[in-house]
């Protein structure tokens, strides 16, 4: 059947040539584009220790100086902060909080920020590793508002864990630890902050590891405490969880209709309660990857439709001009349904034909590191599938070959079927 | 004789229903892609209302400072820079000034608990000047006001019946984020898609704390951007060569810094590809890539399309050799067999700007995104709307038109110069 194939596309080699030319194109574009969603997909697929379901952040501000409810008094020293805890403590209270967490300077899953640190176990300046620092107040349960664990997921922690009383205390995630002390623990030691001053940390806990945005790779964290006074309240976030049984957004409106009133402390008042997810979401649109995957879709349904139209158009004629092969397949025993498979295996051959030239214009590109990696920092690291390159090239080309037959076989099922329903004696008398 | 052809092109379209279906979609499909680009481009920099002089705007968003330690700093630019850098120079008929804000910004309704996402802007009196805003009520706020820091604000049209069901308020009061503001002219909407002038509210910007600070080591650093409408088109390359100059002379006076404004000022086309204060778009490198996203966009289609063509053509061979052997010479052929193409391809081109108006209104919350590093989100529930002045314009046919004319050109050359040079016995014996 190869050979008789085979035959067929050399006669009409004229118009496999562009059959040929365009899937040469498609493939190695659809490739492109693959091997972007794969990464992206791949960077989802990691775990991330901890949980933005369920977790809102509260937004407080301040009445202006013209209000006619403002009173200065109100604003100043120990009146601020002891209005902000009274008012964290109405949230505590409410009805359905589970966790209230204190963060300051953005530091909150999803946002985006980041203060980068870096840090060794001296002497050993070989060895630096970094992170966001994130900045939190350990009277209240930062942990457990988003969840945090320790021993991949095994045990979940809550800041109440750890001993802040230590002066220059900090708590890594696993990954500083790893580079740290890859046979090792840091728990208990002393690192210096790189490039800062000599300035110390003791290591009182390790934690798993989170990751900045959900299609990024796990990143350092260091977690370090501050408590909340009248000079940094207005740098504070508060986050909250609450029960898992009530939807985000119910519980959202619920929340604000009744705690506006009661938050009206000193000149405070409740300007937002926004879902964790909505802000992680938000973010990935201002960044522009939300946009930049919907966008390669698009490219990718794009590309796809043109090989559907054009091997759907050229079959059709194909089929047309060939009436009397196919009756007299049939005059002598083909099955409509064989001569459909024939019709379909030529697509597919012509296909197979071009994917090794495709896959050596694609290692062009890989080979003069033109194909970006979402999510890699730095140093190529070898644990994560993206990475091997020779792996991902051919697990991307393989995924890409799939969706072109599928599509091969989708754009000549039309024309194959009309070619298999030909009547023998009607195809004959073309003869 | 082109009628000839369009009519012998009707013919074969209605004897070919369903192929000449499938390469009418193929040709619109080619087209809408690049059609969408097309329109969200023509939006982002046409002079659309109320940025109706696009063309003779100039910004400048933001500056650098190098230190001698290797240090770098940048941000938006001061007051101090505008007054002595910009404000004297020549050919500018008017300067504005806005403020960058980041802040969440809340309405109060005078009978209910519920508060309202709005966007600020923070502007100053010439602004009316340079954008071209309607007034359905009231005017700008005053220069007094402006210098006085008075709460005032000019409200979008939609926005004063959200808050009081009407649009004569001229003189009430609307709170923002529990503050009054007296409401001293109200204008016509703006569509989300003119993003630099498009807000709820317009107010003084002298209303921010510190909108006219001074940082950095030159003090040219600040929280202002400027806006410069130039008096002509031929003054624009004379505002920015003066203002290169200018940074020059600083940069010889003062070796302690090395001020830039990494390129700027941009025009308003050029500014819609800045997204960092501190390294400027590369051109070059843009037009490459655009030139690259379009040859493919349209060579993909093309190919796919010749090829179709050619089977096409291998039909209709018999009748080509019959033409050649009474002396049609080859320019003929292929003349008419380009012209009947074009037929198809301007069928295609209709179809491809119909598909393209669907595309971008079904994606509108998004497609305004396309070529931006970072995306402004607005506050929930702002409609993304496009007039249909955006939409239906010359230059967009122009583009369509010029569209079809350059795929025709790709997609029946090949095969009409084939089918017209086959030997004519082998025409002539081609068979159905």
């Amino acid at each position: 059947m190869w050979k008789s194939i085979v035959k067929q596309m050399w006669n009409r080699r004229r118009s496999n040539a562009w059959i040929a030319i365009e899937l040469l194109f498609v493939f190695c574009l659809t490739w492109y584009i693959v091997d972007y969603l794969f990464v992206y997909n791949y960077n989802l697929s990691i775990p991330t220790y901890r949980d933005v379901r369920n977790t809102l952040q509260v937004n407080i501000s301040e009445l202006p100086a013209e209000h006619p409810e403002y009173r200065a008094e109100e604003s100043e020293g120990e009146a601020l902060l002891q209005n902000y805890q009274r008012l964290i403590q109405v949230i505590k209270d409410y009805a359905g909080v589970e966790a209230v967490g204190i963060s300051y300077g953005g530091a909150s899953p999803g946002t985006g920020s980041y203060w980068g640190m870096g840090v060794f176990l001296p002497p050993d300046t070989t060895r630096i590793a970094n992170g966001q620092r994130i900045t939190v107040d350990p009277a209240y349960d930062f942990f457990r508002v988003f969840q945090y664990t320790a021993d991949r997921g095994k045990r979940p922690v809550s800041t109440a864990d750890f001993d802040w009383g230590i002066p220059n205390g900090v708590v890594t995630g696993k990954a500083i630890e790893d580079i740290l002390a890859p046979q090792g623990s840091i728990l208990g030691k002393e690192v210096e902050i790189w490039k800062w001053d000599d300035d110390r940390f003791v290591v009182t806990g390790v934690i798993d590891d989170i990751k900045r945005f959900d299609y990024d790779r796990p990143q350092g964290s260091f977690y370090v405490a501050r408590t909340l006074a009248a000079d940094n309240v207005r740098n504070a976030e508060i986050s909250i969880r609450h029960h898992a049984g009530e939807n985000t957004r119910a519980f959202r409106d619920r929340f604000k209709t009744e705690l506006t009133g009661r938050l009206r402390v000193g000149n405070f008042y409740l300007l937002s309660v926004i879902p964790y997810t909505t802000i992680a979401e938000n973010s990935k649109q201002g960044f522009g990857v939300a946009n930049e995957i919907k966008l390669r879709m698009y490219m990718m349904i794009f590309f796809l439709l043109n090989i559907l139209l054009c091997m759907m158009g050229t079959f059709w004629y194909r089929i047309n001009q060939r009436p009397n092969e196919i009756g007299l397949r049939k005059a002598v025993g083909a099955t409509g349904r064989s001569v459909h498979t024939l019709l379909v295996l030529e697509g597919i051959f012509l296909l197979l034909l071009i994917t090794l030239p495709a896959m050596l214009i694609e290692y062009q590109f890989v080979h003069t590191d033109l194909i970006d990696t979402m999510g890699r920092r730095g140093e190529i690291n070898t644990a994560y599938l993206p990475d091997r390159t020779a792996e991902r090239f051919l697990l991307t080309n393989a995924i890409t070959l799939i969706i072109m037959i599928l599509t091969v076989t989708a754009a000549i099922w039309l024309p194959a079927r009309r070619g298999a329903s030909l009547a023998a004696a009607d195809a004959l008398r073309h003869e | 004789m082109l009628l000839l052809y369009f009519k012998q092109a009707w013919n074969l379209l209605r004897q070919e229903k369903l192929f000449s279906s499938i390469y009418v979609v193929g040709t619109g499909l080619s087209i809408t892609i690049v059609m969408v680009l097309s329109i969200v481009y023509y939006i982002k920099i046409a002079n659309i209302y109320p940025e109706m002089n696009r063309d003779r705007t100039l910004i400048v968003k933001s500056a650098m400072e190098k230190y001698k330690n290797g240090g770098t700093g940048s941000s938006a630019i001061s007051r101090k820079f505008i007054d002595e850098c910009l404000r004297p120079q020549e050919g500018i008929e008017v300067l504005s000034v806005t403020v960058r804000d980041w802040e969440e910004h809340y309405m109060q309704y005078t009978n209910s608990k519920e508060q309202t996402q709005v966007i600020l802007k923070y502007v100053d009196v010439p602004f009316w000047e340079v954008f071209s805003f309607r007034f359905i009520e009231g005017k700008p706020f005053t220069e007094a006001d402006f210098e006085s820091a008075i709460a005032t604000a000019v409200v979008s049209e939609s926005t004063a019946k959200k808050l009081f069901g009407r649009t004569d308020v001229v003189g009430e009061y609307a709170s923002i984020d529990f503050r009054q503001y007296r409401i001293c002219g109200v204008v016509r909407d703006a569509s989300y898609v003119t993003s630099r002038t498009y807000a709820n509210f317009w107010i003084p910007c002298t209303l921010q704390p510190d909108y006219d600070r001074s940082f950095g080591n030159s003090g040219y650093l600040g929280s202002l951007e400027a806006v410069i409408l130039a008096s002509s088109l031929e003054d624009i390359d004379k505002i920015k060569q003066n203002t290169r100059n200018w940074v020059e002379r600083f940069n010889r006076a003062d070796e302690e810094v090395e001020f830039s404004l990494v390129g700027q000022p941009d025009q308003h086309w050029e500014s819609t590809f800045r997204f960092w204060s501190n390294v400027g778009p590369d051109f070059k490198k843009i037009a490459w890539q655009y030139s690259l996203i379009f040859l493919v966009l349209l060579l993909v289609p093309a190919i796919s399309l010749s090829g179709m063509t050619d089977s096409r053509m291998e039909r209709r061979l018999a009748e080509m050799g019959v033409r050649r052997a009474f002396g049609a010479p080859v320019d003929n052929l292929m003349g008419q067999v380009i012209s009947e193409n074009l037929l198809f391809t301007l069928l295609g081109g209709l179809a491809g700007l119909f598909f393209s108006y669907i595309l971008i209104l079904l994606s509108a919350d998004w497609i305004m995104t396309i070529g931006s590093n970072f995306v402004d989100l607005p506050p929930e529930g702002t409609k993304v709307l496009f007039t249909p002045g955006m939409l239906l314009n010359l230059p967009v046919f122009f583009v369509a038109l010029s569209v079809c004319f350059v795929l025709n050109l790709l997609t029946a050359v090949i095969p009409a110069w084939r089918a017209s040079h086959k030997d004519i016995v082998y025409s002539l014996n081609a068979k159905q």
